[in-house]
């Protein structure tokens, strides 16, 4: 593993961070943008645990942990609104829910 | 961590800092085990057991007031100081009347065990938000007040708008959250450490030996990314007018209020300990150094200007008050962010004494909302026509609320803007100022056309408005202490300046 | 460094080939009687006739939802787990065990609060399935009819709530 430089790690987080943010703008489903959250995430809970590895400390790995909890509340909650979204409106397109306007 | 930790080892004291939200869960663990009690159905029992959570959390708070200036817990993770205390009386006082507000909001009835749960939840995510020193605890404390703010949103899950509106804020919210986890990874690759004291002196140190400049802007930005997504400033605030309108009117208050001054609250002590502290970046005489933070508080002053005029543009042709109230909640963060800019002694304490004056207008003027709509069952400016000569006091006690909120004396907001103005101008950004004055120019027209709603026009149709002895008292008593507060400013000044980060230095 | 590829591709092997002898054995030793319920593809107890873009029963989701938090809740015990013994030996074994407790018997009132509230029950979810549906169908009724008398004044918490958004448009 030591034999892998950090570039590496940190170019496939990078990678996975901008595949989240084109997921979340492209896709109308609204189930995917939400996978592109949880991209976005796990970009950073690599570069944590990366940084942790590489710079000695154990303080990343424990975030990354926090992260993975928060991660899975946050999607429980979102996806129980996105259940509620279907309910409402019959759909999970992103376009569909628009009564808010000016 | 973990040695860290076990080297501070009394560890009951690091508890005793830590009283305060352990009596809020205590609450709220009370009002889940009220609502699992068969025959506890009166809706007002998890609101009174949730008043008394906050009491004892309150008289904690207040004794540590007079205690120890500051005191570092659980190894330096969470910090109780003047201005940690300052943001959680303010948000204690701030939810006690939102809470009273859900008691006398008609439209608030099935599952409020739930509902006082969640809101709880929230204050205490704003308890460890404001007290965080570490990365690891901003991103918690904004977790912890995001979920539950998504939910109570959406609290009206059969309504249509109130679905959308937490689906909105729940997208926004999490991809925001996740761009500032990204960019605290950075910190963390670029420095070394999570502690938001040592990432200051540990960035300026790298940044000034090997410039890394664009690496450091990138993560700096990220962060503000997500503080600036808490506090509605452009170019993310899309989500702010709809999930204010969405939501439960008691709701909107309480994001309105305390959600965005946890943020000011979080982004002001990160704007210090990375940027602003002694040997951060700002205080850093290297001449690369300079010009990065001028250019940064450049930015932050564009983003404070486009935040205040985009608001009151868009407030101008609202027929909805509270989309108005949003709009202009947007425009009030421009004016905090005003404070931000110029990040120093005078500009915290600014913020510090606007954000007090917000509180009060922005709860006066809320609270009037869910009065009127009580009786109107709208939130329509044109319902809301000939009111005023229905309450004369309430609705002038409101007016009272909407002078304060363009900024004009004898009021705290009149006095507040004054103060940000001052900062502002002293710093040399003497445009900021300029168009900040002319932005409340502009606020004028809008909320003068709801006083003249109220006051000058007449109802097309008969209704009675529904007499509320509480919600009255607790609007008067707002504008009262707005003119007091805009007259006798001296002692609010003295808090301020007791919870300003910079003076605790010396 | 090879080293530890070499353990991969040991264990890659070692696993196929376990799946693939126990395969061989399987059809060797099983009686082979097929029907067509038998053959057909297993899917969660879904139909699995019809086109593939089935809408999954909602109640899945639910009962994965709940899993979800409590399943990965369990990931903050094993850090604990991890460093107990060096807390122990600097004499806060009991408090640290106390705060552990604490923490588990919070999810534990959060699971007791799932099963009071029925969220647990299978059957629950369809009743309120079918309250919904009927909630429903019941708002697009009142929706068509009553668009005049949006904002009368003796409502119950449905209408209440249509009569709201109907005052909207």
């Amino acid at each position: 593993m030591d034999g892998i430089p950090i570039h590496f790690y940190l170019g496939v987080s990078a990678l996975l961070f901008f595949l989240g943010l084109v997921t979340i703008l492209a896709r109308r489903n609204l189930v995917y943008i939400l996978l592109g959250v949880e991209l976005i995430l796990n970009a950073a809970s690599l570069n944590f645990v990366t940084f942790s590895r590489y710079g000695g400390n154990l303080d990343g790995q424990i975030v990354s942990i926090f992260v993975i909890i928060l991660a899975a509340a946050e999607a429980a909650v979102a996806l129980a609104i996105v259940l509620n979204i279907y309910n409402v409106f019959k759909n999970v397109d992103v376009d569909t829910p628009s009564e808010l306007k000016n | 961590m973990f040695q860290a930790i076990l080297a501070t080892s009394p560890m009951l004291s690091d508890i005793q800092a830590f009283l305060p939200e352990i009596y809020l869960t205590v609450g709220l663990l009370l009002v889940v085990i009220i609502d699992l009690l068969p025959g506890m159905t009166d809706r007002r029992i998890p609101a009174l057991l949730s008043l008394v959570g906050l009491a004892f959390a309150a008289r904690v708070l207040w004794q540590q007031m007079s205690g120890e200036p500051r005191i570092e817990a659980f190894g330096g993770l969470f910090v109780v100081d003047r201005f940690a205390l300052f943001f959680k009386l303010f948000t204690t006082i701030a939810v006690t009347v939102v809470i009273l507000y859900s008691l006398a909001w008609k439209r608030l009835e099935s599952r409020m065990g739930e509902y006082y749960l969640v809101l709880m939840s929230a204050v205490l995510g704003i308890f460890v938000l404001v007290s965080s020193q570490h990365l690891l605890m901003v991103y918690i404390g904004l977790e912890l007040l995001s979920i539950p703010s998504y939910i109570l949103t959406g609290y009206f899950k059969n309504q249509r708008k109130s679905s959308e509106a937490s689906l909105k804020y729940v997208i926004y919210g999490s991809v925001a959250s996740g761009t500032m986890l990204y960019g605290f990874s950075l910190l963390y690759g670029l420095t070394g450490t999570l502690r938001l004291d040592e990432i200051g002196p540990a960035l300026a140190q790298a940044f000034s030996e090997s410039g890394n400049p664009e690496a450091t802007a990138l993560a700096f930005l990220m962060v503000l990314a997500g503080f600036g997504y808490k506090i509605a400033a452009v170019p993310f605030h899309y989500w702010l007018p709809d999930v204010y309108q969405g939501a439960p009117i008691p709701i909107t208050t309480f994001l309105a209020v305390a959600s965005k001054a946890a943020g000011f609250g979080v982004l002001l002590r990160y704007m210090y300990l990375v940027y602003g502290a002694p040997g951060a970046l700002a205080t850093l005489s290297d001449v690369d150094v300079v010009a990065w933070v001028d250019k940064l508080s450049l930015l932050i002053g564009i983003v404070a200007a486009v935040t205040m005029t985009l608001g009151n543009l868009a407030a101008l042709r609202q027929k909805n008050v509270v989309r108005l109230l949003a709009y202009s909640s947007i425009a009030h963060a421009g004016y905090l962010l005003m404070g931000v800019a110029v990040i120093g002694s005078s500009g915290l304490e600014a913020v510090l004494f606007y954000l007090v004056a917000y509180l009060i207008m922005t709860l006066g003027a809320f609270g009037m909302v869910i009065y009127l709509s009580n009786s109107v069952k709208s939130e329509e400016i044109e319902d809301f026509r000939g009111a005023g000569w229905k309450a004369p006091i309430v609705c002038g006690a409101f007016v009272m609320c909407l002078v304060s909120l363009v900024g004009l004396p004898p009021t705290a907001g009149f006095v507040g803007k004054w103060m940000l103005f001052r900062g502002v101008i002293e710093s040399g950004m003497l445009w900021l100022a300029v168009v900040a004055g002319l932005n409340s120019a502009i606020s004028l027209y809008y909320y003068f056309r709801v006083a003249k709603a109220l006051f000058l026009e007449k109802s097309e149709k008969e209704y009675t408005l529904k007499r509320s002895p509480v919600m009255a008292a607790i609007i008067i008593g707002l504008s009262v202490l707005v003119v007091y507060y805009g007259l006798r400013f001296g002692g609010l000044i003295d808090l301020v300046q007791q919870a300003n980060l910079f003076a605790a230095v010396q | 460094m090879y080293f530890d590829y070499t353990n991969v591709l040991i264990f890659f092997l070692v696993g196929i080939g376990f799946v693939g002898v126990n395969m061989v054995v399987g059809s060797l030793l099983r009686p082979s009687k097929p029907n067509p319920e038998k053959n057909s593809a297993y899917e969660c107890g879904e139909d699995p006739i019809g086109p593939n873009r089935v809408q999954f029963d909602i109640r899945f989701y639910t009962v994965a939802l709940i899993f979800i938090i409590f399943d990965v809740e369990i990931a903050f015990l094993f850090p604990w787990a991890n460093s107990f013994q060096e807390f122990k030996a600097a004499g806060l074994g009991g408090l640290v065990f106390f705060e552990v407790l604490v923490f588990v018997s919070i999810l534990f009132l959060g699971l007791v609060y799932l099963w009071a509230k029925g969220d647990l029950d299978w059957v629950k979810s369809t009743e309120a399935q079918r309250r919904a549906a009927l909630a429903h169908r019941r708002a697009e009724e009142a929706k068509e009819t009553a668009a005049d008398s949006a904002k009368s004044e003796s409502a119950t918490e449905l209408d209440l709530t249509v009569a709201a958004e109907a005052g909207h448009h």
